[in-house]
């Protein structure tokens, strides 16, 4: 049995303007100790996807219309806030992209780290607080008998994250969300975070579901990866079949914006346009607009189907058609 | 070592206003057109002359400037003009704790109101409670003082006869008109609290405590309460002040005599000894609140504390 199954999200937000469709039918699971990439752009539901399961979403305007998240057994969806609050931070943590912002300014390191210790757990304040000692060192913060007395603006952005990673997993938790955990950082620090939390996640047989723009983060970390567009998801595959082989012309677009990839000297690949308005998403494939292929897309919904074993991607015959979007000139900026 | 040269620092700076404050009233005053002695009826010229010269009021005004500053340096606040055989020290003794009673027990009720409606409106946004809460709000800001102490009076001191509906006799006089001013102070900490508590609930870093498991209750007094206080802690020190010193209309209202009564007859009737005489006891007032303020301020923010280290 998988540790989290979750099937056919649909959260909505139901706002003056109308119905926004963030999550709008998404299914994916994660086994034990595994790892998982939800990819996308800013606005494409990644976060709301795994928001919504810890009801982190505010609701209202935001309702979860249908579904199910079993985690472990139990439905994420319908434990209600008392329920979920004893899930929270407990069995299922959380990290955030931007770390200058995530830790409470007013208060010391140790009553963050020790919180969930104290909320969650038997531990009394000393063993917490050596608990919270023992957690800093093993996230690589120096001197931590000293540092865990301090605030949170005596620390660096990437210090910051470290101890964001040290109080989400203090309690060992059996899956951690990170939603774009490097974004806020520096390249050099984003590799040192990622890397940490590969090691956390050796160490405690942690899984961990990450939330990112970044398709080379993925490549680096994850065992599996969804794609994300408009509240859907478009392609799903393992990391390393999905970047050799990538089905979907927007999994196909958004490897060749990998600056990385791309030729010297010449402008940088961008994709086309911006992501539709999810209060007025186009019938059909919603990709179709943004396409480089024009002819052939669907005008109902595609399915989303297993196009070879284990490699789904939305079945719409024109964006799963190979056009090397890289290499046709209308798409270069 | 740093907190000893911060508050010596703090004391010159308060010491300097104080002057400042003393000469420019002093100035300010004697520039005001009349004079003490002009009355309805009007006095024989070599009378008035002769009550001048007594008060020495017919020196050139630098004199008196001079003067007036050298007995305040040995204390001595000189005579009230208007309240015969009194001193000025006299007269802020006897009115002063009435006013400071008053006052204070207006921020007690202003904060006992504010705070908690602020927050209970904060923590839910957009609801009955929210409305209901800053409805009551604007309408404590909305009538004035002038209309809600008469109506206090009415209901609690004649209606109900729990207190005396005028005069300072009973250790219970404070109330009502504590009561009136804390209505209007509350409403506006109300606002304040809501707004400041907002700004911090809206934080990315009460999300991650959400994450955590930490119940509401704990949010927002473990979490946002120190933060989103802060907007109302600024409006201490200047709250204070209007309190202890704008209470004039309430102390008409409950026949009550206190410093804000003298503070205005003074100023009317240019009894130039008890004007400067109350300004300089309001000006100590709010100069030792606002430090008070400063202080509470870097005791709650970490990020104050370290700036100043």
């Amino acid at each position: 049995m998988p540790l989290l199954d979750v099937k056919d999200l649909k959260v909505h937000f139901h706002t003056r303007e109308g119905i926004v469709r963030a999550v709008d039918g998404v299914s994916f699971s994660l086994e034990k100790g595994g790892t998982l990439g939800i990819v996308g752009e800013s606005g494409s539901g990644k976060s709301v996807t795994c928001y919504s399961l810890l009801g982190l979403i505010p609701m209202p305007p935001g309702r979860i219309e249908g579904g199910t998240a079993h985690f472990d057994g139990t439905d994420l969806l319908q434990l209600g806030e008392s329920g979920l609050r004893k899930v929270r931070g407990k069995r299922i943590s959380m990290i955030f992209q931007d770390p200058m912002t995530c830790l409470n300014p007013f208060l010391k390191i140790k009553d963050q780290l020790i919180e969930p210790l104290l909320l969650h757990t038997d531990t009394n304040k000393t063993d917490a607080l050596k608990e919270a000692i023992k957690a800093l060192g093993d996230v690589g913060i120096r001197d931590p008998e000293k540092t865990v007395h301090a605030y949170p603006h005596e620390f660096s952005g990437g210090m910051r994250q470290r101890v964001m990673i040290a109080m989400a997993l203090i309690t060992k938790p059996e899956l951690l969300i990170a939603d774009e955990p490097t974004t806020a950082l520096d390249v050099t620090i984003q590799k040192q975070v990622l890397d940490l939390i590969k090691d956390r996640q050796k160490a405690l047989g942690t899984a961990v579901i990450f939330i990112t723009h970044d398709l080379a983060v993925v490549s680096e970390v994850c065992d599996h990866v969804n794609v994300m567009y408009a509240g859907r998801f478009v392609e799903s595959a393992p990391t390393d079949v999905l970047f050799k082989s990538p089905a979907h012309a927007y999994t196909r677009a958004l490897q060749a914006s990998i600056p990385a990839l791309q030729e010297k000297g010449k402008p940088l690949y961008t994709i086309p346009g911006a992501p539709p308005n999810l209060l007025a998403l186009p019938k059909g494939c919603t990709f179709a607009p943004r396409a480089a292929v024009k002819d052939g897309h669907l005008d109902t919904q595609p399915p989303f189907a297993e196009i070879k074993p284990g490699h789904f991607a939305q079945n719409c015959p024109a964006c799963l058609k190979i056009s090397e979007p890289q290499m046709s000139k209308d798409l270069i900026l | 070592m740093d907190q000893t040269r911060y508050i010596l620092s703090r004391l010159g700076q308060s010491l300097l206003a104080l002057f400042c404050i003393i000469t420019i009233t002093f100035f300010i005053a004697r520039l005001a057109p009349g004079g003490p002695f002009n009355d309805d009826k009007a006095v024989p010229a070599h009378i008035q002359a002769k009550m001048e010269a007594y008060y020495g009021l017919d020196k050139p005004l630098p004199v008196q400037y001079i003067k007036y500053i050298g007995n305040l340096l040995t204390g001595d606040f000189g005579s009230s003009f208007g309240n015969k055989g009194f001193t000025v020290a006299e007269v802020i003794a006897q009115g002063a704790p009435i006013s400071l009673a008053i006052g204070l027990g207006g921020l007690l009720f202003a904060l006992a109101i504010g705070i908690p409606l602020g927050t209970l409106a904060a923590s839910r946004k957009n609801t009955k409670t929210d409305y209901f809460s800053m409805s009551f709000a604007m309408l404590g800001i909305c009538i004035p003082t002038f209309v809600v102490g008469p109506l206090l009076a009415i209901f609690f001191g004649l209606r109900l006869g729990w207190f005396n509906a005028w005069g300072w006799f009973q250790p219970t006089d404070w109330i009502l008109p504590s009561l009136t001013l804390g209505i209007y102070y509350g409403a506006y900490i109300a606002r304040l609290t809501r707004g400041g508590m907002l700004e911090i609930l809206g934080q990315d870093y009460i999300r991650t405590a959400r994450a955590k498991g930490v119940s509401q209750f704990n949010i927002l007094f473990g979490h946002a309460f120190r933060g989103g206080i802060i907007p109302v802690v600024n409006f201490l020190g200047p709250a204070l002040a209007g309190l202890i010193s704008g209470s004039f209309v309430v102390e008409t209202i409950f026949g009550l005599d206190g410093l804000g009564q003298h503070f205005i007859t003074a100023a009317t009737n240019r009894d130039y000894p008890l004007i400067l005489g109350t300004v300089f006891f309001y000006a100590v007032l709010i100069i030792t609140v606002n430090f008070l303020v400063d202080l509470l301020q870097v005791w709650l923010n970490p990020r104050l504390r370290a700036a100043r280290a």
